[in-house]
């Protein structure tokens, strides 16, 4: 599995400032929620009504960032990878026992989604996470977006807990 | 178990064995060597062996027996894989490899959909890997295409609903039908060259040389304007699905 680390912006300001409703648990970010300019520039990734579906069925509550009645477009995907949203996980969620059911949820829909596939397809699973840490002047918060990459057998042998302690900024 | 499903079930395993044997007898022709009437024989043979089994599906879907309904679905795929095998030689042996290459990829996805479908049919592993060897050793390497867009609006193939609202999720098989995303309006950004693409049907059909010359990328013949009758009738373009 391959684990990539880079730094994300504040995601409560970054809502705010697009007038979109601010993530408390669990959210899908759109795309280019770090570079658009305005609310009407963002574009989701194609999976996210996929993730949104299979959530809705397992009871896994999300906040929508765009509000009631407003939807966004979706890119469509090019290749036959499968690339997931931005799933913003809370610093409240990553101790919570939602998280690793929210990816295992993920991963076995995969595991039968890529059936035939599973040597040809990688899997990249994004989530963004934030986490406040102590300085001198007080109190910091940094976000993090960590791209897991793998096949679908990988997805499925893998340590969920893995992602929350890195989440939270253990084995960094 | 209702009296009508435990029915069903019987029937389905009565079918069982001339399904095995009708599948072992149409793989039997799926080599270059073998005649090319033999081959068109075992297709037809296959034709009529779905269109039993999609009777058998119906009365499934009739009783609400999903579990049957989605098996013979898995059926009624890697029968289809297989046909779309033999349509491959024979298009190659009518010297058509732009449609042999299309049957190639329509084996290829209705071998992933007889998987997909129902649980019983993961041996076809084996089947893909066969496939894939056939992929790259028949033909030269691809130039895939894959068009960038934005979705404004796209619909569930089973309930016809907005996609990610309802229910159904892409891929899954919902009573001897799998669930699409179907993209009713969308806007094409741009158009790049992918090495795995979603969609095997869209690759570059011509190229051009050093010499200048437009050939036909399969068979390196200088190409003509039209593209022949036989290249456009192999076509059957199938719905890529959209996860």
């Amino acid at each position: 599995m391959e684990i990539q680390a880079t730094e994300y912006l504040d995601v409560a300001k970054r809502a705010e400032e697009l007038g979109l409703n601010v993530p408390t648990g669990l959210a899908i970010l759109p795309n280019n929620f770090d570079t658009a300019t305005s609310a009407d520039e963002l574009i989701h990734e194609g999976t996210t009504p996929t993730i949104r579906s299979l959530w809705r069925q397992s009871g896994v509550i999300e906040t929508r960032l765009e509000k009631d009645g407003s939807k966004l477009p979706q890119s469509a995907k090019k290749s036959a990878d499968w690339i997931s949203p931005i799933i913003f996980v809370s610093q409240a969620m990553l101790t919570n026992a939602a998280l690793p059911l929210t990816i295992n949820l993920i991963s076995s829909y995969l595991y039968d989604l890529l059936k035939g596939r599973h040597g040809k397809t990688q899997v990249a699973i994004r989530f963004v996470s934030e986490r406040s840490e102590k300085t001198q002047n007080g109190q910091n918060k940094k976000s993090m977006l960590l791209t897991f990459k793998g096949t679908p057998q990988e997805w499925k042998d893998f340590d969920v807990d893995k992602v929350r302690q890195l989440l939270e900024g253990k084995n960094n | 178990m209702t009296d009508e499903h435990s029915q069903i079930s019987g029937e389905i395993e009565a079918f069982q064995d001339k399904f095995q044997q009708a599948l072992q007898e149409g793989r039997k022709f799926c080599f270059v060597t073998r005649a090319k009437e033999f081959q068109l024989q075992a297709r037809d043979m296959l034709k009529n062996l779905a269109k039993n089994t999609a009777t058998l599906k119906k009365k499934a879907i009739t009783a609400a027996y999903e579990d049957a309904a989605n098996l013979l679905l898995s059926y009624e795929e890697t029968t289809n894989a297989i046909i779309n095998e033999l349509n491959m030689w024979i298009a190659l042996k009518e010297d058509n490899p732009d449609a042999a290459w299309d049957y190639l990829v329509n084996a290829e996805t209705a071998a992933i959909s007889a998987m997909k479908a129902h649980v019983s049919a993961s041996h076809l592993e084996a089947y893909l890997e066969h496939l894939d060897a056939l992929e790259h050793h028949m033909f030269p390497k691809q130039m895939f295409f894959s068009p960038g867009m934005i979705i404004k609006e796209a619909r569930c193939s089973i309930c016809g609903q907005e996609y990610g609202e309802c229910d159904h999720l892409a891929g899954k098989p919902y009573m001897g039908e799998l669930c699409a995303r179907e993209i009713v309006h969308a806007d094409l950004e741009e158009a790049s060259l992918v090495p795995n693409p979603a969609n095997k049907h869209a690759r570059g059909i011509f190229i051009t040389g050093k010499d200048g010359i437009r050939r036909d990328f399969l068979t390196w013949r200088p190409a003509s304007e039209k593209p022949s009758k036989q290249a456009q009738q192999g076509k059957k373009a199938i719905k890529p699905y959209l996860m």
